[in-house]
């Protein structure tokens, strides 16, 4: 096991802690690996196995659903996720042109993270925020009324 | 001359720190709650829902008091209430203004909902990106709590209630209501089968209840108006406001609360600016699982019965605007791929259907269409509306009959000429 | 009751069935593929939608539950169109172009194709050819074209684990593998992975099936209706020409299985009632048809070894044993069925020899039966692997309780069943009874177990005096003290055993350090030998490690009428699947034609001596020269004389029995590397095995299976020593 993922003591008390919220453990399954992807960025696979091993569940269950939700990562992200909302209003407010914009600029793909690991390009199905189409979210802060010139500049200050 | 427009969901929301519980308090709040709890019986306070006409406002508007009812009463097992927060409609952004600007509003319509019911553990599932939304309500329930709005023996009755926050991972299914509560169970959110409905067997197999946050949030003004005021506002059959959420090509995109069955022409111009960029083509007029209107089938009340009747849903109520300058084509293949990518994948018709469309439409969008290929998509509505476990396959295939069916020609000439035919189009993909 | 027409035909129900298990009831078809009947409803494929009086929409059968009054209609022109529709879209998920082709008669006729079609997408190159359910379907809703090229996958073929291999991309995500393993089976080893199109069925993390906690039961593959899972063995077999029901006789529980034959030979075996384990399953045939079988009469002239006819070996056997009468022993397995094992007394009773068997600790016997595991209660499982070796018998304790109840291991090693058992508490080798003592009893005995005395506590307040089930290996603890509340179940391996136990048999053992002894007749078995005998006959499916003068070949239990006795102490019918293979003969023929051509006549009984108890072996302590502990666990995948990995490669795979398990701090001391050879010496035998280095045993102890003609029989102090490769 890569001991970079060993979940410590405080950790997996506090997702321990998370069962006394429902009335089965399994159900503090996505609130626990929602702190583990805070933590780590994704949830690795060591850290599948130790929420079943706590939440006393087969790694199939942790699995199944780890794969089946769209914003739970398998495999290591970029420092920064940033994420192009893709729905249709903030699409026909130049949200695609943006991903466009977004992935020549990074020169990566959709779903891919750039080579020097600082940014993973996202497609995201809405969210939420349509009447300040386009919308980009940036580690999980929302941009609203995004431009190419806005982008220039968020990504000169990430870095 | 115009009236005093109602406001029932906004009327805190211009109030600085609207989302503390001392600025909800010193503007009237857990009045409601004290009114209930104090005042009412359980039966009582159902009965005011009832009789307020308020309809779910997720999407189905479902009438929320009949469903509550559906609760079994002599059930010896706990009671749940499930709020989706979800969200996940695109189009849809009205929640969200509820949770972070006055979300001891959705706190004390849970209360409520709760002594009604008889719940006393109440799971607000929110979307995963409502970062900022989950804060608040985290420390909205903190500072209730510390005022004994909810808790153990709350308001020294011995109504008890419990309120988590439970944050999803990025699932649009998730947004349906049996597929929320396998989410919520720790599950893949796939939709379970009815009967049995979760009102009996819901989320850890207890009786559930599972209601929008706007609709929660309409229930303290019920308890403190009446039923019968709130009903009075809205149409026959139903009450109250709604928050049009409008977004595209309008010059005021927003949130507007509106009585329902408030006529589209008069939200698209007065409330929302005017069309931006071009002439209105078309609007989506509840998320886009909706059926699309064309600029002339606009002139409609939006209400549920109202849309239904021109065709399309009145659903979350997300209003998408279009102008002319949008490709219809590229359009659907947008709301295609959405599909394509959400489907649970548990029934055949909508997982390999979604996937069909989508494949279908991109290949007509690079000038590779066939001919007949507008007739195969058509052929898959029977076999996929109303043929599948959820509403999932519905949403499917709203969008693609109307869309189709209301702007052929353009599909056709992408079909014959192998591209499109709108002068200075949008490039939307 | 509840009383419904379905197609016009008056139908009564009881409450809480569907509509798709009434129909079926009454032999009314509804085409279905995600329903499989002793599994939840999926309502996934939408095929067996059926129309309903008063409902706008035509409803899923397999999720309705029927309603007094009800009217049904199955079948309409518009359902047939919508089930076409559904099937279409199945069907352009999976290789189809076969399905539809208008050749398909001829193809199957004459092999002959006009198209090509590649290997990966063709029906006749799939081995679910005539079983697939999707190909019934076709026929039925009569699809022709379908308007939607295919849409190939592309994945991996997974062929890396034993007994059976997955192609996903014939998969058309029912949804029953994954129900099976996780309903019937409580495996929890595959599941949907990804979501919409993308869906997948797959492990956790993508290891393979060995790498997960899966058992090889196969109720996965037996669930698929398509060609996606499919048996390594036997996958060509074919349709079988017919289903021969009997009881599976590897193991003492002796599950019903049902046996596919064709053209005289069982080409597979699958559960009828209740599920299998992976002997059951997968290693039926492959024990029957087995290429080391051997089954023709062998015969030693001077240094030669001859094939003979049976009158010349049953001729020379009987000679043999009229020479040494009186200093024969007849050693048999307990394996045998209970028509031979009446053989072999009238056989003893005419004189001519005395019968051992390897069973110790028959005094343990007793007789149980699943009615009484009736109420729920914790289960304590006692030095044995019961997830591997009785997974079935655990299923069917479980089946009927609504709660789950705990799971307690107490063993030194950490087994299957260990890994996942609540609580797994390791006391140190020879103190078992200790701990039993601490658990069950007010002992004021200190605790010298090796376990916490807070892990102690837990366990008592999970028994919360509701008593519980002990399973224990009975040749590890002879005598366990228990209060009433405790119900003691002893898990034997072999069947049998209230039959052996009035046979009133020496022990084996015995017989093989009796001196007088000259002659062996081996039934079945197949000792480790303690001195050279002048004749050994033997009697079996394959050559005994020991060697032989004459080799009677035996008929397998899927070959023979006869009946044997389980764990329950009820009788087990065996029914004649195929024709005895080769000349191979039924084990109670032989011994019948050997007694007969003797002459002798019955009843004079010369029985050579009393059995003597044996006591429980007192524990050794590891010494200078023996440092370590060699413990013998029990092999329950073991028949007759072989081990079932030494025969099939599956199961060397799945579970090698031919290993020394030792801890990896040991294992370094020694140098000795995981998957070398390594010398077990100890004061009476010495012996080479392979190292398999694993935590999961303590240090300074060592993990063999049982194994007879190895002798490895009882726990001993050894020294090891490594063999350079």
């Amino acid at each position: 096991m890569n001991e970079a993922f060993v979940l410590d003591e405080e950790l997996k008390n506090r997702l321990t802690a998370l069962t006394n919220d429902y009335s089965t453990k399994l159900a503090a399954l996505l609130p626990a690996l929602n702190i583990i992807q805070d933590k780590f960025g994704f949830i690795p696979p060591e850290a599948e196995q130790q929420i079943a091993e706590l939440l006393d569940i087969f790694p199939t269950q942790v699995r199944e659903v780890t794969t089946f939700y769209s914003l739970f990562y398998n495999a290591p992200v970029g420092h920064h996720k940033i994420y192009v909302c893709y729905n249709l209003s903030c699409c026909i407010e130049g949200g695609g042109k943006l991903l466009h914009y977004l992935a020549k600029k990074l020169r990566v793909s959709v779903n891919e993270t750039t080579r020097d690991g600082k940014f993973s390009l996202y497609r995201t199905p809405c969210t939420g925020a349509c009447e300040k189409a386009p919308v980009i979210i940036v580690n999980g802060a929302y941009h609203y009324n995004v431009t190419p010139e806005y982008i220039d500049e968020l990504l000169t200050k990430l870095g | 001359m115009a009236k005093e427009p109602i406001r029932i969901l906004t009327k805190n929301w211009d109030i600085k720190n609207s989302n503390t519980i001392e600025a909800y308090i010193k503007n009237g709040g857990y009045k409601a709650l004290e009114k209930a709890i104090k005042q009412m019986n359980p039966e009582q306070v159902m009965d005011e829902v009832k009789k307020s006409n308020l309809r779910g406002r997720g999407g189905a508007g479902f009438p929320a008091g009949v469903k509550w009812g559906f609760v079994p009463k002599d059930s010896d097992k706990l009671k749940y209430l499930c709020v989706n927060a979800d969200e996940g409609e695109p189009g849809t952004f009205k929640d969200r203004y509820i949770m972070t600007l006055d979300p001891h509003m959705l706190l004390e319509g849970i209360a409520i909902t709760s002594y009604a019911v008889g719940i006393s553990a109440a799971y607000i599932y929110i979307r995963n990106e409502y970062i900022e939304s989950i804060a608040i309500l985290k420390t909205a329930i903190q500072e209730a709590k510390a005022k004994n709005y909810l808790g153990a023996s709350i308001l020294g009755s011995n109504f008890n209630l419990e309120i988590y926050v439970h944050r999803g991972a990025g699932a649009y299914i998730a947004g349906e209501e049996t597929g929320l509560i396998e989410s919520l169970e720790g599950k893949r959110a796939m939709p379970r089968i009815r009967p049995p409905f979760p009102a009996a067997v819901g989320v850890f197999n207890c009786p559930t209840v599972v209601n929008n946050v706007e609709t929660i949030a309409c229930v303290p003004s019920i308890i403190e108006h009446g039923g019968e005021w709130f009903a009075g506002i809205g149409v026959s059959k139903d009450g109250g406001t709604k928050l049009y959420a409008v977004s595209g090509h309008v010059n005021n995109p927003g949130v507007y609360e509106l009585p329902v069955g408030t006529s589209l022409q008069k939200i698209l111009y007065e409330h929302a600016g005017g069309i931006k960029g071009g002439e209105l083509k078309a609007v989506i007029p509840g998320g886009i699982s909706a059926s699309v209107l064309a600029a002339r089938e606009c002139d409609i009340a939006m209400d549920c019965q109202s849309v239904a009747k021109a065709g399309s849903m009145l659903g979350s109520a997300g209003i998408i605007v279009m102008n002319n300058r949008v490709c219809m084509v590229e359009a659907l293949f947008n709301i295609a791929e959405f599909y394509a990518e959400e489907s649970c994948g548990q029934c055949t018709p909508c997982r390999s259907g979604s996937h069909w469309i989508k494949n279908i439409l991109e290949r007509i969008l690079h000038g590779k269409g066939k001919t007949d290929d507008l007739e195969i998509m058509l052929s898959f509505i029977p076999g996929i509306m109303g043929r599948t476990i959820c509403a999932f396959g519905d949403a499917l295939c709203g969008p693609v009959q109307s869309f189709i069916t209301k702007f052929r020609d353009e599909f056709e000439y992408h079909i014959i000429e192998g591209k499109c035919n709108i002068r200075n189009k949008l490039d939307i993909l | 009751m509840i009383r419904l027409k379905i197609n016009d035909i008056p139908i009564e129900i009881e409450e809480g069935k569907t509509v798709l298990e009434a129909a079926r009831a009454h032999n009314i078809r509804i085409p279905t593929l995600c329903n499989q009947a002793d599994l939840a409803p999926y309502g996934g494929c939408r095929l067996c939608m059926v129309e309903i009086e008063g409902y706008q929409r035509p409803v899923t059968s397999c999720t309705l539950p029927c309603h007094d009054g009800m009217v049904v209609k199955t079948d309409s022109p518009q359902l047939k169109d919508l089930r076409r529709f559904t099937l279409e879209l199945i069907l352009s998920e999976h290789p189809y172009s076969c399905l539809i082709c208008d050749k398909k008669e001829d193809c199957a006729k004459f092999m002959l194709c006009i198209q090509k079609e590649p290997v990966t997408l063709g029906c006749k190159y799939c081995s679910k050819d005539g079983k697939c359910e999707l190909q019934v379907l076709v026929e039925e809703l009569e699809i022709k074209e379908i308007p939607y090229p295919l849409t190939y996958r592309g994945l991996e073929v997974e062929r890396w684990d034993p007994f059976f291999e997955r192609d996903y991309n014939l998969c058309i995500l029912c949804n029953r593998c994954v129900r099976a393993c996780n309903e019937i089976r409580h495996a929890g080893v595959i599941q949907f992975q990804y979501r919409g199109p993308d869906t997948v069925v797959g492990t956790a993390f993508g290891l393979t099936h060995l790498e997960t906690a899966c058992q090889f039961c196969g109720a996965c593959v037996d669930a698929c209706p398509t060609g996606a899972m499919s048996e390594r063995y036997g996958k060509w077999g074919g349709v079988p020409d017919k289903k021969v029901s009997t009881s599976c006789s590897f193991c003492s529980i002796a599950c019903e299985v049902l046996l596919n034959v064709r053209d005289n030979a069982v080409i597979s075996s699958e559960p009828e009632h209740h599920p299998l384990c992976v002997r059951g399953r997968f290693g039926i045939s492959q024990f029957v048809h087995n290429p080391k079988r051997v089954t023709e009469p062998f015969l030693k002239k001077g240094t030669r070894i001859v094939e003979v006819e049976w009158d010349e070996a049953l001729q020379a056997a009987v000679e043999k044993l009229r020479e040494f009468k009186g200093r024969t022993g007849i050693i048999f397995s307990p394996n045998l069925t209970v028509e031979a094992l009446d053989a072999l007394i009238e056989l003893e009773n005419s004189g001519f020899g005395i019968l051992g068997t390897s069973l110790d600790s028959l005094s343990a016997y007793a007789d149980f039966s699943l009615e009484q595991f009736s109420k729920p209660a914790p289960i304590v499982v006692l030095n044995t692997d019961i997830i591997d070796d009785f997974s079935v018998l655990m299923l069917q304790i479980r089946k009927s309780w609504k709660e789950k109840t705990p799971l307690i291991v107490i063993d030194s090693a950490q087994t299957k069943t260990a890994d996942k058992a609540d609580v797994w508490l390791q006391p140190k080798l020879g103190k078992e009874e200790d701990l039993l003592q601490l658990l069950f009893s007010e002992s004021d005995k200190r605790n010298t177990t090796g376990v916490a005395n807070e892990l102690i506590e837990t366990v008592k307040a999970m028994f919360n005096g509701n008593g519980a089930y002990l399973f224990y290996n009975p040749s590890n603890i002879a005598h366990v003290k228990l209060p009433g509340s405790v119900k003691a179940i002893p898990l034997f391996a072999r069947p049998n055993l209230s039959k052996i136990m009035n046979m009133q048999v020496q022990n084996s053992n015995d017989i093989l350090h009796d001196d007088s002894i000259d002659c062996l007749f081996l039934v079945g078995e197949s000792p480790s030998l303690k001195k050279t005998y002048k004749v050994i006959i033997a009697q079996d499916h394959f050559i005994p490690a020991c060697g032989y003068d004459i080799f009677l070949p035996a008929a397998t239990f899927a070959e023979v009428d006869g009946s044997f006795i389980a764990l329950d102490g009820k009788r087990r019918t065996l029914n004649k699947a195929i024709e005895p293979v080769g000349k191979s003969k039924p084990d109670d023929w032989i011994i019948k034609e050997i007694t007969n051509n003797l002459g002798v006549e019955a009843g004079t009984t010369t029985r050579a001596k009393e059995p003597t108890q044996k006591a429980t072996p007192k524990q050794v302590k590891p010494t200078g020269k023996y440092p370590f502990h060699l413990v013998v666990r029990e092999n329950n995948y073991r028949f007759r004389n072989k081990s079932l990995s030494s025969l099939m490669k599956g199961f060397k795979k799945f579970r090698n029995d031919d290993c020394l398990w030792i801890h990896p701090a040991d294992a370094e001391n020694l140098k000795l590397k995981d998957g070398k050879k390594v010398q077990i010496i100890s004061k009476d035998f010495s012996l080479t095995m392979t190292a398999k280095v694993t935590d999961s045993v303590p240090a300074g102890t060592v993990y063999a299976f049982h194994d007879p003609s190895a002798g490895l029989v009882m726990d001993k102090i050894v020294r090891l020593e490594c063999i350079e490769s």
